[in-house]
């Protein structure tokens, strides 16, 4: 085989479709494990990767602020608050799935996720989307802040005024009630 | 002069025009050059981590009135090399409860938020392995990912000193990387842009850390706190901890634990550079060398505050973040945003 | 050869599997942090396919990524409380299993 053939083979790939099967294929089996494993920090591991593959899935959907997002709250942020919790209330060899022997929900628990993975894939085969592919090469960024400063602005103060609100009663509800008596 | 400038662009664009001459087509050229940028990175940091092992050694010398490391050729330049052949051959210790999958990964994963920072950093004039329009977010989304190894070590390692480290480390990156973002976030509001060239371009007349002192301020200690340098080196203080989350780690493990945070401690300086002290421009030297000084200059005063100052509190270290920092880099963000209306409407 | 064979209907098909993983963990955990793990899991699958609807459809602009935003900011305060009360419950019955959470059936 020569060089030429090899090389005009490589031209017919599409390399769009292979990352999105690769990262696919990584992301689907992270998710996997982060159910099924028994060890608490190996699944924490785990939903990392999970959240970082998802941010390469938003890199493919050319929204590469939603990807650096979550990349900056999910896996920078979020893991970390539940890393803490887990180094503080967690027993370290116990296994997460001892207290769940084979039991009737396991059953029942894949029965119905298979049956709405295939109410939904019959759904999206069923539907003919409208679809046009906006060319262009990446959002500009100044469009969700426009999006987040006029359209959406009550939405968006209001979710400030959520994460204050969960941020005082995180601290209150996790507060030692000392007792006076 | 313009040929020393651009040497480095002059060699990609070598390299890239003997792959199109081979034949490849222009995606596999891309990904072929990508390969290129990493394979430069990954010698960046090398280098960066092998010369300030070394530099601080000898600067500590200097302060604390010694000669240092000064008997393996000429002014002792070949004492790394002989430490790394004695942490490589060194026996490999893991403990027997400890989970091993884990234990072995966490050396490895704390080198990559410092390598994929460094790919958005323009360390000259168009000198940038990804020019992203976002870059600046993009640093500071990697770089928070540096908690997780620390994590990792302090766990896998089953022992309760290597546990309090871990705890310390993950509580101390995580307040203060908010005080970071928020002396960026000034940044970018005087800018008007998230892109790194950019904000650089934009401080040719004055830099920003004149525009922004306070800012500056926050970010240098906070950068200091993020990378775990003294006198913010409580996780592993080793008076306290014996070695925190290291305690368990010996050999190249170890070494690479110690390599890492000098990269980081670089990626934070360029960060800084390029934020604050106007990246590559500079009169007469090329613009590389430029960033490479400063970064330099940013390096030598981390390492003088390691030799200078004794170690803080653990309680005083997260009051000092929550109480003076973060408040202060929020009424920073606020005087700004009043400074831009201003500037932006009257002049 | 392949050729681009990912369109809209790929991305929902991933996005729902991602989701019913989540299902399933959720039906079959006992572990009340492993719960949490897995409604991340399921609000990372709505959020992709926000995104998804936010390239493919037209006249969207970007208020699928407004919107994707928004549940990550939800999913924030949802972890953070949810781990609060986990912490809470762990310091009173000692136990993190949810079938020992049971105080108001007694």
């Amino acid at each position: 085989m020569s060089l030429s053939l090899i090389l005009s083979y490589f031209e017919m790939i599409n390399w769009h479709t292979i990352a999105f099967y690769i990262i696919s294929i990584f992301l689907i089996s992270s998710a996997v494990y982060v159910v099924l494993t028994g060890n608490i920090v190996r699944s924490v591991i785990a939903l990392i990767f999970t959240f970082l593959m998802t941010a390469g899935i938003y890199f493919l959907l050319q929204a590469e602020f939603i990807a650096v997002v979550q990349m900056l709250i999910y896996a920078g942020a979020i893991s970390v608050l539940i890393v803490f919790s887990v180094m503080l209330i967690t027993d370290r060899d116990k296994n997460i799935n001892e207290t769940s022997p084979f039991s009737h929900n396991l059953f029942f628990g894949s029965i119905a996720s298979g049956l709405f993975y295939l109410a939904v894939s019959i759904t999206v085969h069923n539907t003919s989307w409208n679809v046009t592919l906006k060319n262009k090469e990446f959002t500009d960024i100044s469009l969700i802040a426009r999006g987040f400063l006029t359209e959406n602005v009550i939405a968006f103060e209001l979710a400030a005024v959520l994460l204050l609100v969960a941020l005082a009663a995180a601290i209150f509800i996790i507060k030692e009630v000392k007792d006076d008596n | 002069m313009e040929f020393l400038d651009n040497i480095f662009l002059y060699g990609t664009s070598i390299i890239r025009s003997i792959i199109t001459w081979i034949g490849f087509d222009p995606a596999i050229t891309n990904m072929i050059m990508a390969a290129v940028y990493t394979v430069a990175i990954l010698v960046i940091c090398t280098l960066v981590a092998l010369f300030y092992v070394l530099y601080e050694r000898k600067l500590a010398g200097f302060i604390q009135y010694r000669p240092g490391p000064n008997k393996l050729g000429p002014f002792g330049l070949f004492q790394t090399v002989a430490d790394a052949v004695k942490l490589l051959t060194k026996e490999d210790i893991v403990p027997r409860n400890a989970d091993k999958a884990l234990h072995f990964l966490a050396p490895l994963f704390v080198f990559i938020p410092p390598i994929l920072a460094l790919g958005a950093i323009p360390f000259g004039n168009k000198l940038v392995a990804v020019d992203l329009n976002i870059g600046m977010l993009y640093i500071l989304a990697v770089t928070s990912l540096s908690t997780i190894p620390f994590f990792l070590a302090g766990w896998s390692s089953n022992n309760k000193y290597t546990m309090l480290g871990a705890m310390r480390a993950v509580s101390q990156k995580i307040s203060y990387e908010i005080p970071v973002i928020f002396s960026v976030l000034a940044i970018t509001m005087i800018a008007g842009s998230l892109n790194m060239s950019e904000v650089v371009g934009m401080q040719g007349k004055l830099w920003f850390v004149f525009v922004q002192p306070l800012s500056f301020l926050i970010f240098f200690i906070a950068g200091i706190a993020e990378t775990n340098r003294a006198p913010f080196d409580l996780p592993e203080g080793e008076s306290e901890l014996t070695a925190g989350y290291l305690t368990e780690y010996s050999g190249m493990k170890w070494a690479l634990f110690f390599l890492a945070e000098y990269c980081s401690m670089f990626v934070f300086s360029a960060m800084a550079t390029t934020l604050f002290l106007g990246g590559w421009l500079g009169p007469v030297l090329p613009g590389w060398m430029w960033f490479v000084l400063k970064v330099h200059v940013l390096m030598t005063v981390i390492i003088w505050i390691r030799w200078t100052f004794p170690r803080i509190r653990v309680d005083k270290l997260l009051e000092f973040n929550w109480k003076i920092l973060i408040p202060a880099s929020i009424l920073n963000i606020f005087a700004t945003g009043i400074g831009v209306y201003l500037f932006n409407n009257f002049f | 050869m392949i050729t681009n064979s990912i369109g809209l209907s790929q991305y929902l098909l991933l996005s729902s599997l991602i989701f019913s993983i989540g299902i399933f963990g959720v039906l079959t955990k006992k572990h009340i942090i492993s719960v949490l793990f897995s409604i991340e899991l399921m609000l990372n699958a709505v959020n992709i396919n926000l995104v998804a609807f936010n390239k493919f459809l037209p006249d969207v602009f970007v208020a699928g990524q407004i919107f994707a935003l928004f549940i990550i900011v939800v999913a924030a305060a949802e972890i953070a409380i949810g781990l609060a009360i986990s912490i809470v419950i762990f310091r009173g019955k000692g136990t993190l299993v949810l079938e020992d959470f049971n105080l108001l059936k007694h």
